[in-house]
Formats: C-alpha cells, structure tokens, sequence
C-alpha cells in the first residue's frame, strides 16, 4: 500500500514533466527557440529539435522533386531550391563528472528543478517524507540512486562548464554550399580533378550557381556574294571543304 | 562516310588537313598558316580532340561527365573544359524552350542506346536512381572553382553538342596558337573560323532527301546537322533512333529527317537543330526565322523548307535549278 503510494507519486511526477515538454512544443515559434534552450540545460546542452517546425505533409527541402510525365509541366525557366542543407545540429561540450572515489557509481541527486516539479505534483517533499515515516518507509535517497530522469529532464552539472556552437538558423540558401569531391582525371595533360582532403584550411568554398541564360543566339557570318559571272559561262560551284551529314 | 574534297592552295597560304576518329565517328581538320606551323598544329588539334573525348564521353566510366553522372547529387571538380560543355549544355536547354534537353540520358540508356558505336565494350552505366529525364533547371556550376552539381537523379548527355563544342575549342585555339585559318568536323558537326585557303569556307550539308547536298559558305561559324536517319537500332521490331523527344521519352517521330542549322557557333547551331524533331517542320522554320537563323528542315516526303537566311549562305544550285 505504502509503495502504492509511492509510485503514485512518481507516476504523478512523470506526468507532469510530460505534459510541460509537450507544452513546450505547442507554444508558438516565436518562444520555442527560448524554451529549446531551458530544455537543453536541463538535457546536457542537447537541443532536441534544432530545425524550424514545418507543418505535416511539407516536403522537406533537399528532396528532389518527383521527374514530372512526359504530358506534365515543363519549367524551362523554373528552378527549385533542392538539396537545401538542413542546419546542422547544435553541437555541445560538456566536461565528464569526475570519477567516483572508491570505484562506485555517481549517485545523481535531483536538481532544484526535479524538485520543484515535485512540489508542483501538489505534495511537498517534506510531506512525502513524512507519510513514508509514518508507514515505515526509510528514506533510500542516500542508499540508492536516485532515477532523477523519470519523466523529469537530466540535470546539468552544475560545476562543468557548457560550451554550445551553434549554427545561425537562416532561410535555407539557393544555392547549397558544397563540398569538393573528387573526381577522375581524364587527361594526363592537364590539371586532374581532385578530391579535396577533409580539414584543408584556408581554401574558399565553392558555391555552384545555375547556369545563366544565355541573352541571344550567336549567328554565323556568311560570306560575301561571289561576283556576277558573265552570262556565257556560269559560274562553277566551289568545292566544299567538308561536309555537314548529320549525326 | 562522307569524302572530303582537299582545299585547293591559294598562293602564300597553306593548309593541311589532317583525318582522324573520335567521339564515335570521323573527324577532320584543316589548318591554314605558316608551312612550319601546320604540322604542330595539326598535332595539337587531334591531341586536344581526343583530351576532349577522355573527359567528356559518356562511354568511358573515368570521364567527367561520367563522375558527375554518378555523384547522385554530389559536387564534382572537373576541367575547365567540362565546366563549359555543362554551361553549354544548359544554355541551350534554355535557348530551345526545352527542345533540347541534355538531361535524357537514362531515356537514351532506356531505349537501348548504351554502347559506344565503336567500341560495343564501353558501355555507359547509370546508378539506379537516375531518372529517365532530370532537371537542366537546378544544375549548377561554379567557374571559378570549377565545380559541377547536378541534382540526385540527373544524368547529362554531352551528346552531339559536345562534338560542336569540341570543335568550337579546338577551333578557336588553332587561332590563338597562330593558324591563321581552321575548320574543325567531327561527325558532321563543322565550325569554321578565320581565312580560308580558298576565300571562303565551303561545307556541303546532306539533306538526306537523296538529292545532291547543298553547298553552303560562310566566313565564320558553325554548321550542325541532325538526322533521325544514323544511328538507328531496332527492339522488339521497332526502330529507334537517338533523338528522343524531351516530351514523350521516346524517339522523335514527326515529319523531320534532318535538319542543318547555321549558327555563330557548332554547339548553338547542334542544340537548335532539336527543335525541328520535336515540332511541326513548317512552326520549326518559323522559330528559326523569328531568331535570325539559317536553318533547311527536310521532310519524310521529301520536301526541304528553309528560313531566309539560309539563302545568304547557300549556293545556288550550278544547273539553276531552284533549292
């Protein structure tokens, strides 16, 4: 009966850290970059969903557009941003708690946090602790580690240092910015195309832009008129210097 | 094959001509310029013509155009030179409304067009995920660092606009290396540029109607010709040629046979010649008249339609018979 209650507790505890995570996400974009941040100090600097929300059944950009039927649309002038790079996640560096002296396993307590959302369930841990008395229960806190992240989000070290890098969240670009690969060299006389190697510092990054339309169409130049020949002797066609066959 | 007649020397200019193979059909080159000069420069033309070939041929799996077929999406680093043929290639997607379309390549494989007409060995092979038709629209290049992108799915086709290219290259680098006259042919694909060592540079254009080819001159540019009548191939007891129309997917079957275009160069004039496959032959003419170019289209039954412009280039015919 008395672990009943206790596991009520938890269970209640549980829900609620849920029904605050999924609070979070409904809230409006506006704030959901702030609260991203909270939940990733209660989560080790992991910012669970770094990418804007989109609505369902929007496709994500970078996928290729399906090739249209023959009888479909053609887009002669249309473009569409594919292969946009997603931004990359956050990237985090949180230093490792020291080890424990004597070998044994690091007992995690719960953060002032945990605990205020103990107290928000509507029992005080001090009337927990009181009830458990009273039925008998020893208080295990010291004995035993403590699941702090039953429903409730990992607490941060408080002594380590968080260092995030994050990337700017930007409208994805146009024109996605490669990286070099390699490619096969198909002439020994000239430069081989080569890959160029992870880490090569310094060297600007090259963004592939489309191809521009060209603004006329180049004309051949004919050649001037051959002069009038006299009318007793026509005159004779030139002797062609190639010829034009098809292929 | 087609014989070429030798130009006839004028006094104080020589030429040379010079046969070769490449991109799957013969090749020719003619260089006019100092004696001590022509020889060189014959040379140089073939060893840049079949450079060209090793980066660009869709039958060789060490091309460039190869790696960025298999990239899947991925950018390549090429040569200066395939940072060009895919400008190119591009452009004149966007020059003929689509009419030429470089991007059919697993269309073309599809159909049955996958070894290299003269080597059945070279064969061109496709990741599964290239689709029968890509996207010209959303590839991209990056002159300065040379770098190609096509998106996941697309596969380019240098095809005959990189015979035109080629000799649009090599003939404008016989020139800066000190020619004084070129023309460069390959496969029918001719592009003609500085003095020729008889006034004028003459080029013949088979109509493939049977008739005797017409006889077209011209300072500088390029000429190209299309036919649906060459490299032809059978399946199933159909026949298929290798035009394929961008809207069906499948060999061109209108009216046209063939088509030559007249243009300021061989890769502009190969693109346009398209157009005449995959619209009405008469409504072809009219898009080559509306943008100033020389261009005969010649009909399944025979019959041969030319733009005004064609008439500044072509001879009449000797025995005055109207063409």
């Amino acid at each position: 009966m008395t672990i009943t209650a206790a596991t009520a507790m938890t269970t209640t505890t549980t829900t609620t850290a849920t029904m605050t995570d999924q609070l979070v996400e409904e809230r409006p974009d506006a704030e959901r970059a702030e609260r991203l941040a909270r939940l990733a100090s209660r989560r080790g600097g992991r910012v669970p969903n770094p990418a804007p929300i989109r609505p369902p059944g929007t496709p994500r950009t970078g996928e290729d557009a399906p090739v249209p039927t023959p009888e479909g649309a053609r887009e002669p002038g249309g473009r569409s941003p594919w292969a946009a790079p997603t931004a990359p996640a956050a990237r985090t560096e949180t230093r490792p708690l020291p080890p424990v002296p004597g070998g044994g396993r690091r007992r995690r307590r719960p953060g002032p946090a945990a605990a205020a959302k103990i107290v928000t369930a509507g029992l005080s841990t001090t009337a927990l602790l009181g009830m458990m008395a009273a039925f008998g229960i020893a208080d295990r806190r010291d004995a035993q580690p403590v699941d702090a992240t039953a429903g409730v989000s990992d607490p941060a070290p408080t002594a380590a240092p968080v260092n995030i890098s994050t990337v700017p969240v930007t409208s994805p670009p146009t024109s996605p910015a490669p990286t070099p690969a390699s490619a096969p060299s198909a002439a020994p006389s000239t430069a081989p195309a080569a890959a160029v190697p992870a880490g090569t510092p310094t060297a600007p990054v090259p963004v592939p832009v489309p191809v521009p339309v060209p603004a006329a169409v180049d004309l051949a130049v004919p050649a001037p008129p051959p002069p009038p020949a006299p009318q007793a002797a026509p005159a004779p066609a030139p002797a062609p210097q190639a010829e034009s066959s098809g292929s | 094959m087609t014989t070429v007649t030798p130009p006839r020397q004028s006094p104080g200019l020589t030429s040379l001509r010079t046969t070769t193979r490449a991109m799957s059909c013969a090749a020719s080159v003619v260089v006019a310029g100092s004696p001590a000069e022509l020889e060189p420069l014959a040379a140089f033309a073939l060893g840049r013509l079949h450079s060209l070939e090793q980066r660009w041929s869709r039958f060789l799996a060490s091309s460039e155009i190869s790696a960025i077929n298999a990239a899947e999406g991925r950018p390549v680093r090429v040569s200066d030179d395939t940072v060009e043929l895919v400008t190119a290639l591009v452009q004149g997607w966007h020059s003929t409304e689509g009419a030429f379309d470089p991007t059919l390549l697993g269309a073309l494989v599809g159909l049955g067009y996958a070894a290299s007409r003269d080597d059945i060995e070279r064969r061109t092979s496709l990741a599964p995920t290239v689709a029968v038709r890509g996207r010209p629209q959303d590839v991209l290049v990056d002159p300065v660092h040379r770098v190609v992108q096509v998106p996941p799915g697309t596969a380019l086709d240098p095809g005959g606009m990189g015979k035109g290219l080629a000799a649009d290259l090599i003939v404008a680098e016989l020139l800066a290396a000190g020619a004084t006259g070129a023309l460069v042919e390959i496969g029918g694909d001719v592009r003609v540029a500085g003095a020729s060592p008889v006034g004028a540079w003459t080029v013949a254009v088979d109509t493939a109607d049977g008739a005797a080819p017409a006889l077209v001159s011209l300072l500088a540019g390029g000429v190209a010709t299309s036919t649906s009548r060459l490299r032809t191939w059978d399946v199933g007891g159909e026949r298929r040629h290798h035009l394929i129309d961008p809207f069906t997917l499948r060999s061109t079957a209108n009216d046209t046979v063939s088509c030559t275009v007249i243009a300021g160069s061989t890769a502009t004039a190969e693109a346009f010649t398209k157009i005449a496959f995959t619209d009405h032959p008469e409504r072809a003419v009219a898009r080559y008249a509306r943008r100033g170019l020389a261009a005969s289209v010649t009909t399944a039954g025979g019959e041969r339609l030319v733009t005004p412009a064609w008439r500044t280039f072509e001879h009449p015919d000797p025995s005055g018979a109207p063409t």
